[in-house]
C-alpha cells in the first residue's frame, strides 16, 4: 500500500471515529443524572421557568431529533451554552486552550527530549551503574500518582526552598502593571512579541513546576522503552553485519541501532497526548492555572454537561488524532511497517 | 526394555524442567529490588485483609469524626497526625489500603477474564465473530480510558465499586489485543494444526494447546498492570468519582488534604506516599518476574 494511500485510509477512518466520538458523547451526557433544564435555570426556579427552558433547549422533542439537532450544530461550530458560566462553550474552550496547550506541548517536549536521551544513556551503560540509577529513577516516575508529586514539588520548591512560585500563571501585582496582550493566546509568545520581558520570566517561572509535573510520567515512559527498544535493536543480525564491516560503535549504535529503535517510541509519544492531557485536570486544579483542565474539573464537580461534552469531544478529537498522526509519521520513518 | 528407556527419559527431563523452575525462582531471590518489592508487597496485602483490625483507632479509620484533636502534628499518640476532622491519618491509611490493593487486583483480573477469552476467540475465528470484537476492541482503544472510566462514573453514580466498574469497562480490549496477537502468531504453529488435524474441537483446542503458550506474556501484563491500576483508582477517587467521604481511600485523602498543603502536610503526603510505595513496589516486582519469564521480550 502506498502512502498515500494509507494516509487516505487513515483519514477516512479519522472522520469515522471523530462521528462516532460525538455520538457518544451526546448519549453520554443525555444519561448524565439530573434535570438539564433545572440546572440550566439555576437554583429556586419556578416549574413555568423549568418547562420554558426544556423548550428554549430543545429537551422536550423526540431523542432522535435531539441529537440529529446536536449533530447539525456541532457541524457548525455551536457546542451549546456551558451550564455554569452561561456562555457558549467553545469560546471558553477557545479561551482556555492555549494556556493548557502551553504546558501540554512544553512538558510533551521535554519528555520526548529527556526521555530519548535517557534511554539512550542507559543503553549505552548497559548494566552499569548509570543503567541501575536511570532504572530506578524512571521507575519511580512512572509509579508517582500525579497529584501527590504535584502537592510534593510545591512543598519543596515553594515551602522549603522558596525557589518557585507556588500557584497561578503570573504574579497578581504584575497582571495589573505589565497586562499581556492577548495575541495568540501562548502567554510566553505573546510577551516576547511585545517585548514584555519582566513577564515573560514570571510566567516561565510559574511554568516550571506544572510543566515538570505534568512530563515527568511520560519521561519515565519514553526512557524505558527507549532502552527497551534499542536493547532490542542491538541484538539484531544487520547491527551484527554493521560491526563486522568495521563500522565504528558509536556509529553503529546512533546511526543503525537508534533509528531502528525510535519506532516504537513514537506510538507512546501519541498516546503521551491523551496522558499528559488528563493529567492537567490535576495540575490545573493543584496549581490553580486557568486551562482546560481547571474548566474540566469545576464543570466535573457542577454537572456542567455541555461543558463537559465539549472537553470530552476536544480530548478525544486530540487523542484520536495525534494517535492518526504518529501512525503516518511512523510509517514514513520506518518502511518496515505494511 | 523400550519402555523403561523412555520411562528414564521422561523423568531426567521432567527433573531437569523442575530445576529450571527453581533456577529461575532463584533468579528473582537474586534481585535485591524484587526481593524488597515482594516484601513491600505482602506488607501491603496483610494490612488491606486486616484492615481496621490493625488500624490504633479503628472506628475513625471508618470515618468517626474527633473534632477535639483536629489538625495535630505527627505525635506519639498521632503517627502521622490526624486530619481537619481530627481522625487518626494511620488508622484511615490502614482502612483506606483496601480499596486500593484490592480494587487493583479486581480490576486486572475482570479485566482479564473478560479480556482473554474474547482475544482466544476472536484470534481464533477471524469470521465476523472475531472480527466484530477486532471492531469494538479498537473502538475502545482509540479513545483515553481514564475518560471512558470517568464518564462512566459520571453517569451511574460515584462509589467505590462503581468506580472499580468504570475501570473495567475500558480496560478488558488491551487484554484482548495482547491475546490477539499471541493467538495470531501461534495459530498456524504445526502442534495446532496436528491437534486440528486430529479432529479436536475449537474449545479444546484453544483451552489445551493455545491458552498454555500465550499464559506467560498474558500473566506478565497482568501482573505490570497493577501499579497504573491502583493509580487509575486514586485519580478517580481524587476527583470525587471513587469512595465516598467518609470511607477512607488513598485517593481521596490526598484531594482532603490538598488545600492544607502548605500548613499540614502530612494530611495529603501521607496517603499518597503510601499509594506512591505501593505502586513501586507493584511495577519493581512485575518489571522482575517478566526480566525472568520473558527475557527476550522488549
Amino acid at each position: 500500500m502506498s502512502l498515500f494511500l494509507f494516509v487516505c485510509r487513515r483519514t477516512l477512518g479519522l472522520v469515522l471515529l471523530l462521528l462516532v466520538l460525538s455520538s457518544l458523547v451526546f448519549f453520554f451526557a443525555r444519561s448524565l443524572p439530573g434535570d438539564v433544564a433545572a440546572l440550566y435555570i439555576g437554583g429556586n426556579a419556578k416549574p413555568e421557568q423549568i418547562e420554558r427552558a426544556r423548550i428554549e433547549l430543545g429537551l422536550d422533542k423526540p431523542l432522535y431529533i435531539q441529537y440529529l439537532r446536536y449533530m447539525e450544530k456541532l457541524i457548525h461550530g455551536d457546542l451549546g451554552i456551558s451550564l455554569r458560566t452561561h456562555r457558549p462553550v467553545l469560546k471558553d474552550l477557545i479561551e482556555k486552550i492555549p494556556m493548557s496547550l502551553e504546558l501540554v506541548i512544553l512538558a510533551l517536549f521535554f519528555a520526548t527530549l529527556f526521555g530519548v536521551f535517557t534511554g539512550v544513556i542507559a543503553t549505552w551503560y548497559q548494566n552499569a551503574w548509570p543503567d541501575t540509577v536511570i532504572k530506578w529513577i524512571t521507575s519511580a516516575c512512572v509509579s508517582i500518582p500525579i497529584f501527590f508529586l504535584a502537592l510534593i514539588l510545591q512543598i519543596l520548591f515553594f515551602n522549603i526552598l522558596g525557589w518557585l512560585p507556588l500557584q497561578g500563571r503570573i504574579d497578581t501585582f504584575l497582571e495589573f502593571s505589565n497586562p499581556i496582550q492577548q495575541i495568540t493566546g501562548f502567554s510566553l509568545i505573546d510577551t516576547l512579541i511585545t517585548g514584555n520581558v519582566t513577564v515573560f520570566f514570571n510566567v516561565a517561572r510559574h511554568m516550571v513546576l506544572p510543566v515538570f509535573a505534568l512530563m515527568v510520567a511520560s519521561f519515565g515512559m519514553i526512557a524505558r522503552l527507549t532502552r527497551s527498544s534499542l536493547i532490542d535493536v542491538m541484538q539484531q543480525d544487520y547491527i551484527l553485519s554493521a560491526r563486522a564491516l568495521g563500522i565504528s560503535e558509536r556509529t553503529v549504535f546512533f546511526y543503525y541501532g537508534l533509528r531502528n529503535a525510535l519506532s516504537p517510541v513514537l506510538t507512546i509519544i501519541g498516546l503521551s497526548v491523551a496522558l499528559i492531557l488528563l493529567a492537567t485536570f490535576y495540575v490545573e486544579m493543584i496549581f490553580n492555572w486557568p486551562g482546560i483542565g481547571y474548566y474540566a474539573l469545576a464543570a466535573i464537580l457542577s454537572l456542567d454537561y455541555t461543558a463537559l461534552m465539549g472537553v470530552a469531544l476536544m480530548i478525544g478529537t486530540v487523542y484520536v488524532v495525534a494517535n492518526t498522526l504518529m501512525d503516518i509519521v511512523r510509517r514514513m520513518v520506518d518502511p518496515r511497517i505494511k | 526394555m523400550e519402555k523403561e528407556a523412555f520411562d528414564i527419559l521422561s523423568a531426567t527431563v521432567l527433573k531437569e524442567h523442575r530445576k529450571i523452575k527453581w533456577f529461575k525462582l532463584s533468579l528473582f531471590f537474586r534481585k535485591k529490588s524484587a526481593v524488597m518489592a515482594l516484601a513491600i508487597l505482602i506488607a501491603g496485602i496483610i494490612m488491606a485483609v486486616l484492615g481496621s483490625a490493625i488500624a490504633p483507632y479503628p472506628d475513625q479509620g471508618l470515618g468517626e469524626v474527633n473534632i477535639s484533636e483536629r489538625l495535630c502534628p505527627p505525635s506519639a499518640a498521632y503517627w502521622f497526625g490526624t486530619d481537619t476532622y481530627g481522625r487518626d491519618i494511620l488508622s484511615r491509611v490502614i482502612c483506606g489500603a483496601r480499596v486500593s490493593i484490592f480494587g487493583g487486583f479486581f480490576i486486572v483480573i475482570c479485566a482479564a477474564f473478560i479480556g482473554v477469552p474474547l482475544g482466544l476467540w476472536a484470534g481464533y475465528n477471524e469470521g465476523f465473530s472475531g472480527g466484530l470484537i477486532l471492531r469494538i476492541v479498537e473502538l475502545f482503544l482509540s479513545f483515553p480510558s481514564t475518560l471512558i472510566a470517568m464518564g462512566i462514573s459520571l453517569v451511574v453514580g460515584a462509589g467505590s465499586i462503581t468506580a472499580l466498574v468504570a475501570l473495567i469497562i475500558p480496560w478488558w480490549p488491551w487484554y484482548t489485543r495482547l491475546v490477539m496477537g499471541e493467538v495470531f502468531s501461534i495459530k498456524r504453529m504445526l502442534y495446532v494444526e496436528a491437534a486440528q488435524m486430529l479432529g479436536y474441537g475449537k474449545f479444546y483446542i484453544l483451552w489445551k494447546h493455545i491458552l498454555p503458550n500465550i499464559l506467560t506474556p498474558v500473566i506478565v501484563v497482568i501482573l505490570l498492570d497493577l501499579g497504573p491500576a491502583i493509580i487509575a483508582i486514586g485519580l478517580l477517587s481524587f476527583l470525587g468519582l471513587g469512595t465516598q467521604s467518609p470511607n477512607a481511600d488513598w485517593g481521596l485523602m490526598v484531594w482532603e488534604g490538598a488545600s492544607n498543603i502548605l500548613d499540614q502536610w502530612w494530611i495529603a503526603i501521607v496517603p499518597g506516599a503510601a499509594m506512591f510505595i505501593m505502586v513501586i513496589a507493584f511495577n519493581l516486582f512485575g518489571d522482575a518476574l517478566k526480566e525472568i519469564l520473558e527475557p527476550d521480550r522488549p
